[in-house]
């Protein structure tokens, strides 16, 4: 984890977010390499959702020369996994700047809430689970 | 308003901080209300099988 610092091209400080009780942190690894972080997400289990504090691609998964695409997807389809794991029919919820509303609605199939919350509801969640846990 | 290069694939979300207790209450009421729209269609259900049931007697 020393290598996941603002220094070395990581834009969030997860240090912090580490030390955040109500909050866990998920790294997401290939299979032949559990070393390497390809990328993070920090989750909460709410009453009735799972909210996504934070998701980020590691540097080198960023862009258009980025290694691996579909990091942060399958970090998203693994919190829709969560949620229905803890009962809460995929639901997950998410904060965007207004400008990354479509962007979010188009990717991820997310659904403009109100304000700057964006929601990810049960039949969106099932499909981003099939597309990135197709083979589990 | 241009979007920053880096924003413009799916690399991060978030980094706004928390939900607001405003936020957290609009949430929870519509996912509440959700739920119990969905726990009346299956009562719903439940009932028109019973009373197909009771007919069939």
């Amino acid at each position: 984890m020393k290598s996941v610092a603002k220094k070395n091209g990581w834009n969030f400080n997860w240090r912090d977010e580490f030390k955040e009780p109500e909050r866990d942190v998920y790294k997401l690894t290939i299979v032949n390499n559990q070393n390497i972080i390809q990328g993070l997400v920090s989750l909460e289990v709410k009453e009735d959702h799972v909210y996504m504090h934070l998701v980020e691609s590691a540097p080198f998964n960023k862009g258009k020369n980025k290694i691996y695409t579909g990091v942060a997807g399958n970090l998203v389809a693994f919190a829709c996994k969560l949620s229905f794991q803890r009962g809460h029919k995929g639901n997950v919820s998410f904060l965007s700047k207004t400008q990354l509303i479509e962007h979010y609605e188009k990717t991820l199939g997310a659904i403009h809430f109100g304000g700057r919350i964006m929601i990810i509801e049960t039949n969106t969640a099932l499909k981003l689970i099939n597309k990135y846990f197709k083979n589990q | 308003m241009r979007i920053k290069k880096t924003e413009s694939d799916l690399d991060f979300i978030g980094g706004l901080g928390s939900l607001t207790a405003e936020e957290e209450k609009a949430l929870s009421a519509y996912f509440k209300k959700k739920k119990t729209n969905s726990i009346s269609l299956g009562d719903q259900k439940k009932s028109r099988e019973t009373k197909k049931a009771l007919l069939l007697k």
